[in-house]
């Protein structure tokens, strides 16, 4: 029996694996249209609106907030990677992350707060085990202000945001004897 | 598109998912990548849940939940581990890139489900043998 058609538009459809669109259907094989892979990014949504998150609006605050949290944890990276030169290899791409995101959440704050130094441990082991620490918490932050925000561009950035802290907490290594040139 | 057209094209994602990951786990040779072939089941275990999830999430809103398709075509051949890695890196992009869109369609409040699944895709990615990102899900925005 034929399925009835599910109420999902060309949009939609579009954002669905372009080489899952083909379906063997009850009535026979038939081939999908071939998509290119850049149709099925929802482009013409993704990029933040500074204005939605702009002075004076909750989402302002909340832009600010995850700014200082970012540069805090960027501020605390490179302190520890300045002060235990074996770790500065492992935390460079760390460092160009935050750095990636500072850029764009300062599209929406003009005047950012000055980062907290931070105190670095004197062993390097307690120091990584600190930068860990604190991405967790940048991770968990950025998570929850994307739970947070009126706009949805915006907390659609702060969630990938929050998943590219997930990724690089994925590859740091957890022994600095580990992660020594 | 409405929250709920977001979390249908999730669910037509994890359908997807769900049948490339068992047709992979059916490929990848336990003995030679043990590795891999836990991978690929977690993965696969993942996605039915996450699958499920999405159904019962579709159905308390008052929708009817999208169908799979009878099956879905590979990306290519997935006869070596590298191929399989690919095509598992592959769907984990794809969802993550769909989960991205869903936190965006979303009300405050109401996107926890999805930021947590962007995350999970975003990690698995690496199991696949992929490369951290700058944006996981939101790749665009790096460009500018």
């Amino acid at each position: 029996m034929p399925r009835a058609p599910h109420p999902l538009s060309r949009r939609t459809t579009l954002a669905v694996p372009a080489w899952t669109v083909l379906a063997l259907t009850a009535a026979g094989c038939r081939w999908g249209p071939e998509e290119d892979a850049s149709d099925a990014a929802p482009t013409s949504t993704a990029t933040p609106d500074p204005q939605a998150a702009g002075e004076g609006s909750d989402d302002a605050t909340y832009a600010a907030e995850a700014l200082a949290a970012t540069g805090d944890t960027a501020l605390l990276v490179s302190e520890v990677a300045t002060t235990h030169r074996g770790l500065s290899t492992p935390l460079a791409e760390l460092t160009a992350l935050h750095l990636a995101h500072s850029r764009l959440l300062q599209e929406a704050v003009p005047t950012p707060k000055a980062a907290t130094a931070p105190r670095v441990p004197r062993g390097s082991r307690q120091a990584l085990a600190l930068v860990r620490t604190e991405e967790r918490r940048l991770q968990r932050r950025l998570g929850d202000l994307a739970d947070t925000v009126e706009s949805g561009t915006f907390a659609r950035a702060l969630a990938s945001m929050s998943a590219a802290v997930g990724q690089q907490l994925s590859v740091l290594p957890s022994d600095p004897g580990r992660a020594d040139p | 598109m409405s929250a709920v057209e977001a979390m249908q094209t999730s669910l037509a994602a994890e359908h997807a998912a769900v049948y490339v990951h068992g047709v992979l786990g059916g490929q990848v040779s336990r003995s030679s990548d043990p590795a891999l072939a836990d991978a690929v089941e977690a993965a696969y275990r993942v996605h039915r849940g996450r699958r499920d999830q999405l159904i019962r999430l579709l159905r308390d809103a008052g929708a009817e939940p999208v169908a799979s398709e009878v099956a879905y075509v590979l990306p290519s051949r997935v006869d070596t581990a590298a191929r399989i890695s690919a095509a598992a890196r592959e769907v984990e992009r794809r969802c993550a890139t769909t989960y991205a869109d869903q936190v965006g369609r979303t009300a405050a409040g109401q996107r926890r489900w999805a930021v947590t699944a962007l995350g999970d895709a975003a990690a698995r990615q690496l199991r696949f043998r992929g490369s951290p990102e700058t944006f996981p899900g939101a790749e665009e925005l790096a460009d500018r």
